[in-house]
């Protein structure tokens, strides 16, 4: 609770902040650690493991509890080390601070929990039984209050201190006879029961904090609604429209489509009991407190908005990395109503727009792709008024793509022409144009479409040139040919060619069309290559194919930067073998070192290898690389995506090496022998003499990726993939490593 | 050209071999391989033969017939990272019962054109056989996995000598005890004509390839073999033969016996060099 005057205080304080503020969204930095690294990121896994108190687990046997206490922390360090938790940021300090005031007056918690910030679009919050909490960015982003992020967290509080993590796994494993549908169903029961109960005592939590009873019950609104865009804001017709660039105002004249989640939905087997039964529990619970909304309130802080705003804006950014460009946009065009201007949202909208263009190309000659990703890409549902941003792209057909994405890049560009990564933006947008077989910059009018109009209706008024331009007959060739430049028979405009009058401007940059001229000759050579290439035989084909497939991984590597590599020993029932894959990441660790030397190459190592020595800023390094590697091996043709490469150039730079080596490595060792196969095939003896020979020796199965990242471009330089029935033994690595890095080190033939 | 010859010009061809890394073991292109293998002969205890008598102590004691060791060695290069192919050496010792019954007979037409029919009751001692194999052999790793590391096929076919180191068996005369009358039997127990066989030996084998050190593997697998015998029209005429085993006897005999040890597991070392 505060006074009034405290209050007024405060606010001032947070409207001075927000402008600070405001400054800093013009050049956004994505959320980053800082200051000193807290325990639970420098602590091993296996170190926790051994530190845990197994005080609360008595109730479960020996075998139980260890396979409980190895899988919880294994799992949390793994969400800790995923690059999206970061510590001692704007928010994570933010949700500290609002979890220590809720639990003030609860004497058993205080000092225990820690609250940390997951970046993701995902609206969500969790809590563990370590006593951590974790919000994610896409939550907050969608929020209208801190009292709802209040009721959230306490939520999430209630569960750590029920402790209904154990709760259900006590659950989950007391009646082994029961049937696997049967054990879902209690669960599912059980898990709903534990999150009505959260509720129950969240509301109380929030009243003692002192936050509005009127807000809590929106909070399941905003869950229900949390699929959407965090505003519904109607698109405003004139948005595409700049001096250049006139959009017809028929483009957005689509009817949005309807939102169609509902509270009441089937909640059988779910965790959670459905948004109208927990509201009608919260408003009873709410109306328990009778003089509640009486009583001195505490009013919701202004950094609340702008913690939301930096939420906001890593759900643009989760957006474009996550190849989402439609919904980018759009997130971007509200951002833009309170930021104009803003550079980071620029690149970003920059970076969307390359994502729309490449789709297009990708589109280009493959009836593979048409039918397939591509095209369950573009029917992705939409619902409310994104719908309409998503149905004006949709309906563009390819040459306004690429011209529209054209404009705004160069516009972008021209903004700001020491930007690097508009820079690239731009580059990467002419390198695509170029690709495009719709893209031919003598068809587009040289003159905008204003302009073009202007001069029409003179002609239109000039009668000599009227009749003179009547006088000239259209054969069936002009027509078409004046069609795809967007001349009517009438020498009109045909509006739904807006674009061809677009990009007027960027047709007459002289700069524009040197370096269109200069990628072309680049793929002047490549399409010479390509034809070449279809006329060569079958064989030779087979052997131009092998021999590029082979040339590929010589990338003469002398220094590489290895990244944390991600290794996993699983058991035959899929889970992770906690012991055996920290084992077995130290093996590969010391294999990787020890081929390096041999090999003579030189490398730098950014891994979680020795957490007590790394910094924030070796975290912020961890969680980039982490971001740019899920978006590169995500797209294997991500020559186009550009947003990072600042950064890496940074990295590269610092750490003076090109690229950046990361692996993959997933083992089991879970033989084909089941009751089944072993009873018929020891009836069968001749087969089973076979049969379980083979299922012995070939039960390993080691499953290797490996990836090269180019820091300097930002692309996936080479990506290998091996399936081995091999034991995960120091050897067996070790020679895997030894052929591989030999190949790296070797030069192009 | 000889089998020396095949073998030199092979050590020579391997010596050639470029030293490219990307193949191979650690970049070890070339292998030796020293195996031990054996087999329990369930087939032919099941399926071929009753009990034999093997020698102990001057007596003749009944036995099932378990003997089927051997050794073998293999040069093998590696020629790309999933396929090695290698020339192999193997001796396998084993042996055969010659008697269906505890019965020996011969049937010939003696020197005054007289059709003799013998029946004698009598225990022989196992025929033992060496059978030495020259096999030419590809590896191919399954998967993803690289020669000579990890689980590989193996494929072969092998020109086989069948030799008999002991062609001098033990026998038990039972209605006798004349010690004359049981060394006459023995200089005429086995065919002099059959000294030796020769055969082919069709393999598909896999195994599994633990790496030791950079240098060393350890191998475990089986080997399924489908064994040919020449000179099939030479010993099956129904000749006449003064031989207690003739060489018909014998050749059906060590047949059936190869046919049924169709399954041998292995063991054993790979060095890289």
């Amino acid at each position: 609770m505060t006074n009034k005057g405290t209050n007024l205080l405060f606010g001032a304080l947070m409207l001075l902040f927000q402008t600070v503020g405001q400054g800093d969204f013009n050049h956004y930095k994505s959320l980053c650690s800082k200051g000193p690294v807290p325990v639970d990121f420098s602590s091993s896994t296996l170190a926790k493991i051994k530190r845990d108190q197994r005080e609360d687990l008595k109730s479960l046997n020996y075998k139980k509890r260890e396979f409980f206490v190895e899988q919880i922390n294994y799992s949390i360090d793994e969400i800790l080390h995923s690059g999206n938790v970061t510590f001692g940021d704007t928010i994570s300090n933010y949700l500290q601070q609002l979890g220590d005031r809720l639990v003030a007056n609860e004497t058993d918690l205080s000092g225990k929990l820690r609250f940390y910030v997951y970046n993701s679009t995902e609206a969500n919050a969790f809590s563990t039984r370590q006593g951590i909490v974790f919000v994610t960015t896409g939550l907050i982003a969608q929020l209208t209050s801190e009292a709802q992020l209040a009721f959230v967290i306490s939520h999430e509080i209630i569960h750590y201190q029920e402790h209904h993590v154990l709760d259900l796994f006590e659950h989950a494993i007391k009646e082994k006879f029961y049937s696997y549908n049967e054990r879902a169903r209690f669960l599912s029961n059980y898990s709903r029961e534990n999150e009505l109960e959260a509720d129950r005592l969240a509301v109380k939590m929030v009243h003692d904090a002192g936050y509005k009873s009127s807000e809590i019950n929106k909070t399941f609104d905003v869950l229900l609604y949390s699929y959407l865009p965090f505003e519904e804001m109607k698109l405003d017709k004139t948005y595409f429209n700049t001096r250049e660039m006139y959009v017809p105002e028929m483009y957005f004249d689509f009817k949005r489509n309807e939102i169609s989640a509902k509270f009441k939905y089937n909640d059988y087997l779910m965790s959670h009991p459905n948004l109208a039964k927990r509201k009608e529990q919260v408003t009873d619970q709410i109306d328990k407190f009778k003089n509640w909304d009486k009583e001195l309130l505490y009013e919701d802080s202004l950094q609340f908005y702008y913690i939301r705003d930096v939420a906001r804006f890593e759900y643009v950014l989760n957006k474009v990395y996550a190849d989402e460009p439609v919904e980018a946009l759009y997130a971007i065009y509200i951002l833009e109503k309170k930021y104009p201007g803003s550079s980071f949202l620029n690149t970003c909208k920059s970076q969307a727009w390359l994502d729309i263009m490449k789709t297009t190309i990708k589109k280009e000659g493959t009836a593979y792709t048409e039918y397939t990703s591509l095209n369950r890409k573009k029917m992705k549902h939409h619902e409310g008024q994104i719908s309409v941003l998503n149905q004006f792209i949709n309906v563009l057909p390819k040459t306004g793509k690429l011209a529209m994405g054209l404009r705004i890049i160069y516009d972008v560009y021209q903004s700001d022409t020491t930007n690097p990564v508009a820079k690239s933006c731009y580059e990467t947008a002419i390198r695509l144009v170029v690709k495009s077989d719709d893209f031919e910059p003598e068809k587009f009018s040289t003159t905008n479409f204003s302009e073009t109009l202007a001069y029409l209706e003179n002609l239109k008024q000039d009668t000599s040139s009227k009749s003179k331009l009547h006088a000239v007959e259209w054969d069936k060739y002009t027509i078409i040919e004046n069609q795809s430049k967007g001349v009517t028979e009438d020498f009109g405009i045909d509006s739904s060619k807006f674009f061809m009058y677009g990009i007027a401007d960027i047709i007459r940059d002289s700069n524009f069309m040197k370096e269109f001229r200069r990628f072309s000759l680049e793929k002047g050579i490549i399409d010479k290559d390509r034809d070449e290439f279809n006329l060569m035989t079958d064989a030779e084909q087979e052997e131009h194919e092998y021999f590029k497939y082979d040339n590929a991984v010589h990338l003469e590597m002398d220094t590489m930067l290895i990244f944390q590599p991600a290794i996993f020993e699983t058991t035959r029932s899929s889970e992770v073998d906690v012991y055996k894959t920290f084992k077995t990441r130290d093996l590969v660790f010391k294999e990787i070192y020890s081929t390096a030397a041999d090999l003579n190459i030189h490398l730098k190592s950014l891994s979680l290898k020795d957490l007590e020595m790394l910094r924030a800023e070796d975290w912020n390094d961890y969680s980039l690389l982490q971001r740019s590697l899920t978006r590169a091996i995500a797209d294997y043709e991500n020559d186009y995506f550009v947003l990072d490469i600042a950064d890496l150039h940074v990295i590269h730079s610092r750490l003076k090496t090109e690229k950046l080596l990361f692996l993959e490595y997933q083992h089991s060792f879970a033989p084909d022998l089941y009751a089944g196969n072993v009873v018929l095939f020891t009836v069968l003896l001749p087969v089973g003499l076979v049969y379980f020979p083979i299922a012995l020796l070939s039960g390993h199965y080691s499953d290797w990726q490996f990836y090269v990242l180019d820091l300097k471009t930002g692309e996936l330089a080479l990506e290998r993939s091996y399936y081995v029935n091999e034991p995960a033994s120091r050897h067996s690595i070790g020679s895997r490593l030894n052929g591989l890095f030999h190949q790296l080190k070797q030069g192009k033939e | 050209m000889n089998i020396k010859g095949i073998l030199l010009g092979y050590l020579l061809g391997c010596s050639f071999v470029s030293g490219a890394q990307e193949v191979g073991y650690y970049g070890h292109r070339i292998f030796l391989e020293l195996d031990g293998q054996g087999q329990i002969p369930l087939l032919q205890n099941v399926f071929g033969e009753r009990k034999g008598y093997v020698s102990k102590n001057g007596t003749l004691n009944s036995s099932y017939n378990l003997l089927d060791l051997g050794y073998r060695a293999s040069l093998n290069v590696a020629i790309t990272e999933p396929v090695g192919f290698g020339i192999e050496f193997s001796q396998r010792f084993y042996q055969v019962n010659l008697q269906s019954i505890d019965e020996i007979t011969r049937n010939f037409t003696d020197t005054s054109g007289t059709m003799v029919t013998e029946y004698l009751p009598a225990k022989v001692a196992y025929l033992p056989i060496r059978e030495t194999v020259f096999m030419p052999k590809l590896l191919i790793a399954l998967n993803d996995s690289r020669v000579p590391c990890g689980f590989a096929s193996e494929i072969g076919i092998g020109y086989s000598l069948i030799q008999f180191p002991n062609r001098n068996l033990d026998i038990e005369l039972l209605n006798s005890t004349n010690a004359d009358q049981a060394a006459q039997v023995k200089e005429k127990l086995l065919d002099s004509r059959a000294e030796e066989f020769r055969g082919l030996v069709f393999m598909y084998g896999f195994r599994m390839n633990y790496p030791i050190s950079k240098r060393v593997l350890f191998h475990i697998g089986f080997r399924y073999q489908y064994a040919f015998q020449f000179s099939k029209k030479k010993f099956r005429r129904m000749d006449e033969s003064e031989y207690w085993f003739s060489g018909r006897e014998l050749w059906s005999k060590v047949n059936l016996r190869r046919q049924l040890g169709i399954f041998s597991f292995g063991t054993g070392l790979t060095f890289t060099l």
